[in-house]
């Protein structure tokens, strides 16, 4: 026997929790609050357990609105679907509350079928969402990881050479993180993502590759060098860069791309005072523009063949006295400030290597296509047509489904699983409508042949079909349906959603 | 008690009402009776007693609540004038709390109280 999953009332009027209680209790274990700092210690408490909220939005003590900030603040609300309750039916109202997370919203008076459909609905639609949301996590953990190993083997072999210890490179990927992330936060003018800063950190890595072409005697010569042996150490970011360059189909991936642009332009100057190209200002991509200041830091901080380590203080002071040559001030600020915490920040992530990115976020990144281009308004449009479509699909007499070509899986409405009596999923459903004779095989063969043909510009399918129901009795169906097209310029055809009404006389 | 009756001569579909609360006339009297013994009449009529604007407020809006689960749409329609009247600042709100005085205790003498 499963155990009833939980849901959580939050209502400071007893009749209303009642009310709810009883349309809920058959199928659901209830835990009632009050008001919202009750709300708040059941959620604190049983976190894991809780299946959804029920959340009232006018109460005593700490409103509906109050214990939504709170499930933000605390990341309950990524985990747990809220749905809004209340008399308060004004739109500055409703969208509040979904600008605050919550997935749905009922209004008194309280109709016991529609809040049981609701529950229902919206506890299956965040299971699947964080069932989808973990798969991505994994395969995106799998790619972080492959990338940085990747990295990790070519920059030891570099730094082998380099007779450096393998620290310089994990550090400057981890500065070049703090660096970004710095920016990220406190200048939305550049807009960069958790898994951009994580490509780039990780093609920090990659910023001496160049330094495999520069002779071993000259990279590792202890006196001082010759301004003749000075020029082809400084070659190597140029060279670095037609390495990558080289490589077939490299510059396609992000990863390497920025990996190009850090090692040609790592030695660049804010003032145009670098090498190899003599860039100024804005003319560095800003990823080389952070390595370079990641790098010069480290190598301060870091003992060398030629040099002692400076304290942190000493070489911030250097930088910012221009010792090194000029950066920009932006990003050279975030340094400053980040200073007197940088090195525990350092120490921290090395110790936690395995959790160099957030790859929760990036996921979440990646799931919700976030770019600037999906506001919130469109979420909540989104969301609103879900909606409509749950309201139509509850209500409607006719027989909605869906059908997903990749996992061959017809999804009927409620009412349409009712008519047919088959269950809402019907996995393998060539197979199923092969083998039971619910459809003629002429029927079936034709129908085929039509989505077959259907193109995204012409994508409505129209059949009439006979479907024998239960008891063997035959009717006759019209069915339309619209054939779903994904994937850019391609179009691949990746299901359909459809009708089927009785027309049988 | 006949709550058909008595809510057929509110002017209120019963079937219909009856069909929220999933066609269970127990839960219709369950509620009723928690509605009896609610204090948030007279923790409204107590607000407008010390003139607590807020407070009346914060009362006329769970009552209305209440009202409408139980299809006392007079009631709530009563209350949320209350409501809107103190959000908009119209100071009819003692008026308007008579008439909320009225509706309710019309019920609960139908009620048998």
């Amino acid at each position: 026997m499963s155990i009833k999953k939980a849901i959580l009332i939050v209502d400071d009027v007893e009749l209303n929790r009642a009310l709810l209680q009883d349309m809920l209790e058959d199928e659901y274990r209830i835990l009632e609050a009050s008001n919202g700092i009750e709300a708040i210690e059941h959620l604190r408490c049983n976190a894991t357990e809780i299946s959804l909220v029920l959340l009232d939005a006018l109460m005593p003590k700490m409103n509906g609105f109050e214990v939504l900030e709170e499930m933000n603040r605390q990341h309950w609300i990524d985990t747990i679907p809220v749905v809004m309750i209340s008399a308060e039916a004004s739109p500055e109202f409703i969208t509040k509350g979904y600008q605050l997370g919550a997935i749905d919203y009922i209004s008194r008076p309280y109709s016991a079928p529609i809040v049981l459909h609701r529950v229902k609905n919206t506890i299956l639609l965040f299971a699947k969402q964080m069932m989808l949301q973990k798969i991505v996590t994994e395969q995106i953990q799998e790619r972080e990881d492959n990338n940085s190993l990747m990295v990790d083997v070519l920059s030891a072999i570099v730094e082998f050479r380099n007779g450096e210890s393998g620290l310089h490179v994990r550090r400057i990927r981890i500065i070049t993180e703090i660096l970004l992330k710095a920016l990220m936060n406190r200048n939305p003018h550049y807009a960069l993502t958790e898994s951009e800063i994580a490509e780039i950190s990780n093609a920090a890595a990659l910023h001496d590759v160049g330094k495999m072409m520069v002779p071993e005697e000259i990279l590792n010569k202890p006196a001082k060098l010759t301004s003749q042996e000075f020029d082809i150490i400084k070659e190597h970011s140029a060279k670095g860069a037609q390495m990558l360059e080289n490589i077939h189909g490299a510059l396609q991936k992000p990863m390497l791309r920025y990996a190009h642009d850090i090692c040609r332009w790592h030695h660049e100057r804010w003032d145009g005072g670098g090498y190899p190209d003599g860039l100024k200002g804005d003319e560095i991509p800003l990823w080389a523009q952070a390595v370079s200041l990641a790098d010069v830091y480290d190598a301060l901080v870091s003992p060398r063949i030629y040099k002692p380590a400076y304290p942190v203080q000493h070489a911030i002071q250097m930088i910012i006295n221009g010792e090194c040559g000029v950066f920009n001030p932006e990003l050279l600020s975030y340094l400053v400030q980040e200073s007197t915490s940088l090195e525990q920040k350092i120490q921290f992530q090395e110790s936690h290597a395995d959790q160099l990115f957030d790859v929760e976020k990036i996921s979440k990144e990646v799931i919700a296509q976030k770019d600037t281009s999906v506001s919130d308004r469109t979420l909540l449009l989104l969301d609103q047509e879900r909606i409509k479509y749950q309201f139509y699909a509850t209500y409607s007499k006719e027989i909605l489904f869906e059908y997903d070509l990749l996992t061959d899986t017809i999804f009927f409405s409620e009412g349409g699983a009712q008519i047919l009596n088959l269950p809402l999923e019907m996995p393998n459903a060539t197979q199923w409508i092969k083998t039971t004779n619910c459809m003629s095989a002429e029927d079936y063969l034709s129908i085929r042949d039509q989505i077959l043909a259907a193109t995204a510009e012409n994508p409505i399918v129209k059949a009439k079909c006979v479907i024998l129901l239960e008891g063997d009795q035959a009717t006759l169906f019209e069915l339309t349906m619209l054939t779903l097209w994904s994937g850019g310029l391609s179009q691949r055809l990746s299901g359909c959603i459809g009708k089927l009404a009785d027309i049988h006389v | 008690m006949n709550f058909r009756a008595f809510y057929e001569n509110r002017g209120v579909d019963y079937d219909a009402f009856l069909q929220r609360m999933m066609g269970k006339e127990a839960l219709v009297e369950k509620y009723i009776r928690i509605f009896i013994a609610d204090s948030t009449y007279s923790e409204l009529a107590q607000a407008m007693a010390v003139q607590d604007i807020e407070a009346a407020e914060f009362k006329a809006h769970a009552l209305k609540g209440i009202a409408l689960n139980l299809n006392f749409e007079k009631l709530g329609i009563l209350c949320m004038d209350m409501v809107n009247s103190v959000r908009n600042n119209i100071q009819e709100l003692d008026a308007q709390f008579d008439r909320v005085k009225a509706e309710y205790e019309s019920i609960m003498k139908e009620l048998g109280n």
